[in-house]
């Protein structure tokens, strides 16, 4: 690992809760969207620019932003990717232990046996 | 299918019993209209986005006859001595619970616990309809009476053994305008939203749209109503709740891409069951008057429709807290205040009702000796 140790280790955490975002602000849109053979087909391409068009944004935009949502948070490539971004730096679990033992801990250890040999007075204000 | 729903309701005499592989498969070729990638589908049960799921409920199907499964999936219908399938029994008892309960989780380990909609899902919703029949009677009209329409429907489906699915969102186009917010009625909001159009001497005629339908391709009917989070109707033209059969002229099902490439392989054992989500277009449809469960018109006095909106939150209630226990039971649901209580009441009420339903259910179990 680089010298952004933690930051590695904190991306973990987050790069899956920012496709899991995704997946819940679009709904059932992320796997409802025309294709573009559907969107070329005369037949149907009426009801798709009625009923599966944005706020503002007409189907072929609002599909295309939906269907880029899709391949990042949903689609078969979009589960690798996310699998990916978690264990590329290696074992997350693992790195953070080593990112704790890379401290010096001793001054903290030694305040702690500290106070356990000598337990604060009870009820006294200090 | 229409055409064998005119023939059945007015003389319930066919009875084909529990379904059958071959007969699901046949019953797919009605003209559905399927449309996937651009294309129409000429025969669902072998486009090969649809055929292996099918092939699934199909095996499935034939398992419910079978000597292995027979006396738990189906049972004689104590009402006209005939099989049917378990889904579709009308519960009377604690052991008929029982068998639901069981019914429902072979249906579950039959099919990898993976299908969302199986043919067992909806039938507690028609069931549970049923139940409140007299409230359906309630809300008049002059052209049919809404309580005769599910029982005539129940009947129909439990002889058949139909596969049942549902539509019950409205299209994702804007959600902060949408009609079931009231501040705001855009019109053309409105008109994506399922509405009627037009009232025949046959029915009415509806068009709008509704995202998703799962198991649409694949289904016999669709139940067609409004989820909770769209119950809330400021237009009475977007009020109203039926069943259709699959293949109605000028209902349109587009699917969308299948979520597997690789149906039936081994080096992805559930992809075979993909059961499809799909919108439904709906262009001037006609609905039959004895299809319909609700429908909001202009003679309803405000009780009425009142009754309407607070039915609209206890069915999908009662149909929650009946499928955690995989049972149906009988519940007390009588609208003792008209429906004019705020939102807030109408939920302590609820939850007065499931308490009196688990009470019901723990009496049926203690008289019968069971748990």
């Amino acid at each position: 690992m680089g010298p952004a140790r933690d930051l590695h280790i904190w991306f973990t955490q987050v790069s899956g809760r920012m496709v899991e975002l995704m997946r819940e602000i679009c709904a059932s849109g992320i796997i409802m969207q025309p294709s573009e053979r559907d969107l070329a087909n005369p037949e149907i391409r009426q009801y798709l620019d009625r009923y599966m068009r944005g706020k503002d944004v007409d189907v072929e935009y609002k599909s295309r932003l939906f269907r880029l949502a899709h391949d990042l948070a949903a689609s078969s490539f979009g589960r690798r990717q996310e699998i990916y971004e978690y264990w590329h730096g290696g074992d997350p679990d693992r790195n953070r232990i080593n990112l704790l033992r890379s401290f010096d801990q001793k001054e903290m250890k030694g305040r702690i046996k500290e106070l356990l040999q000598h337990a604060l007075p009870h009820g006294e204000v200090r | 299918m229409a055409a064998v729903l005119t023939e059945t309701i007015s003389s319930m005499s066919g009875t084909l019993g529990p379904m059958t592989g071959r007969r699901y498969i046949d019953s797919l070729r009605d003209g559905r209209e399927v449309w996937i990638d651009g294309v129409r589908v000429d025969d669902v049960t072998t486009h090969p986005a649809f055929k292996d799921m099918i092939a699934e409920l199909a095996r499935i199907y034939d398992l419910q006859n079978s000597d292995k499964y027979r006396d738990e999936m189906t049972c004689i219908d104590p009402a006209t001595g005939r099989r049917i399938s378990v889904s579709w029994l009308l519960p009377r008892s604690a052991e008929d619970l029982r068998r639901k309960r069981r019914n429902g989780e072979l249906w579950n380990e039959l099919s990898w616990g993976q299908l969302g909609r199986s043919p067992d899902i909806l039938a507690p919703y028609i069931i549970s309809a049923l139940h409140l029949k007299d409230q359906f009677s309630a809300v008049k009209h002059p052209k049919c009476d809404f309580g005769e329409n599910i029982e005539n429907y129940y009947k129909y489906c439990m002889s058949h053994d139909l596969f049942l699915t549902h539509a019950l969102g409205d299209p994702q186009v804007d959600r902060s305008t949408q009609p079931q917010n009231e501040q705001r009625t855009v019109a053309e909001d409105e008109e994506i939203a399922l509405h009627v159009v037009e009232e025949t001497k046959d029915g009415v005629i509806v068009t709008g749209g509704k995202q998703l339908s799962t198991a649409a391709p694949h289904s016999h009917e669709c139940y067609v109503s409004l989820s909770a989070t769209f119950a809330r109707r400021s237009n009475p033209k977007c009020v109203l709740a039926f069943s259709i059969p699959t293949n109605s002229p000028g209902l349109k099902i587009l699917a969308r891409e299948p979520v597997s490439r690789w149906f039936g392989s081994w080096g992805h054992p559930l992809q075979m069951l993909d059961e499809q989500d799909c919108m439904l277009f709906f262009d001037r449809v006609l609905v039959r008057w004895d299809w319909l469960y609700a429908l909001r018109s202009d003679a309803d006095g405000e009780d009425a429709w009142c009754r309407w909106r607070q039915r609209q939150f206890q069915l999908p209630r009662l149909v929650k807290s009946v499928s955690r226990r995989g049972a149906y039971a009988p519940v007390d649901c009588s609208c003792d205040d008209g429906g004019r209580g705020d939102r807030r009441h109408r939920l302590s009420r609820g939850r007065r009702q499931a308490r009196r339903d688990g009470d019901l259910l723990r009496g049926l179990a203690a008289r019968d000796g069971g748990d």
